[in-house]
């Protein structure tokens, strides 16, 4: 389990914990401000924080600390916060993704901003849930044709739907540990993936599972590379077969769906001692 | 590596929520449209474009050539 999970999970992981989808939770953060800035100003603070970040963490003297610093301001998980502190994501698989819809409610369906802001493209693919959905709703640039409410059902067929695209499953805390959002997400769009695959900045977490090819089973047919988006599958020509760099996996699970085999597994990330230290 | 410095004209961009061909044809999605505008209730009209991600620009040229009001330069540092 991760910090968060530790902290804010009641024994569970942060976003299987009932509280932090309730309405009690987001009085106690004291969030409306938070959300509203969110709506107002978050492509704005995308686009001016990350001008040049690349470049300053290139030189050593520029990045020292920065990483740390940024990734520290956007962990805050408690007391009073500015946006951006406490805005951070956690990449799940299918079945968290489902216990996800299970729990949030009112669900919305919308635009998700950061493909609108990164590529100036519609699509409708993000779940807002609750008090995020309802500010959200005030920003006409966000809803041009409305949110549309989805019933449980229909929310875990449309992650299903997401899953076979290959959009990557990102829960939002905003602001940690409140559950704000679960989007279905695409490199290099996702504002919050990227800088964190790209910049390792601490934008977005990697989830709780490792994906493990089984030798045996693997054919390869290289489905699977075509399916991760985070760079983490390598084909060995030698071998004939794919294997995952866990260093490198974010635990997505996209390459176990679609393995026609079933030779990959996803495995908690606690269970080994290196990959239990990588988030 | 050398340095590359993109410039985005404002004057010469149009409307970047009703274009965005450098948004769509940059292969590393170098650039970042925002709008400066942007109040409860209303539709924004005024966006900017920052290339936010320059540094990972390989030099395709791509934005330049589909930009229909010439309103990005690309300098080598």
């Amino acid at each position: 389990m991760c910090k968060f999970c530790l902290k804010h999970g009641a024994g569970r992981k942060w976003f299987e914990n009932v509280r932090n989808y309730s309405k009690e939770l987001y009085e106690e953060l004291d969030a409306t401000q938070w959300t509203m800035d969110h709506w107002r100003f978050g492509d704005k603070v995308y686009a001016e924080s990350s001008m040049g970040l690349g470049r300053m963490l290139d030189d050593p003297v520029a990045a020292a600390g920065l990483r740390e610093m940024t990734t520290e301001m956007l962990h805050k998980d408690s007391g009073p916060r500015m946006f951006p502190e406490g805005h951070v994501c956690q990449v799940v698989i299918l079945e968290e993704a489902k216990g996800i819809v299970k729990l949030a409610g009112p669900i919305m369906r919308s635009q998700c901003i950061c493909r609108k802001f990164v590529r100036n493209k519609t699509e409708n693919v993000c779940l807002n849930f609750f008090k995020h959905a309802e500010i959200a709703e005030m920003f006409p640039d966000h809803v041009p044709k409305g949110m549309e409410k989805l019933s449980t059902e229909e929310a875990v067929a449309f992650l299903e739907e997401c899953n076979e695209r290959g959009l990557i499953h990102n829960v939002t805390g905003a602001p940690i540990p409140y559950v704000a959002a679960l989007c279905n997400c695409s490199l290099p769009e996702c504002a919050i993936l990227r800088p964190k695959v790209d910049l390792g900045i601490g934008t977005n977490l990697k989830g709780h599972h490792v994906a493990l090819v089984d030798i045996n089973k693997c054919t390869g047919c290289k489905t699977c590379l075509s399916r991760c988006q985070f760079g983490a599958i390598q084909f060995s020509h030698t071998l004939g077969r794919a294997q995952v760099n866990q260093l490198r996996c974010f635990g997505c699970g996209l390459c176990a769906t679609a393995c026609p085999e079933g030779a990959i597994r996803m495995v908690p990330r606690e269970e080994n001692p290196i990959l239990s230290e990588v988030w | 590596m050398p340095e590359v410095e993109i410039k985005w004209l404002r004057e010469k961009c149009g409307k970047p929520q009703e274009c965005g061909k450098c948004l769509k044809v940059c292969p590393h999605a170098v650039f970042v449209m925002f709008a400066v505008d942007r109040e409860p209730g209303k539709i924004s009209k005024k966006y900017e474009i920052i290339p936010s991600y320059d540094s990972f620009c390989t030099l395709c040229n791509l934005c330049v050539e589909n930009c229909p009001n010439d309103a990005l330069i690309i300098k080598i540092k």
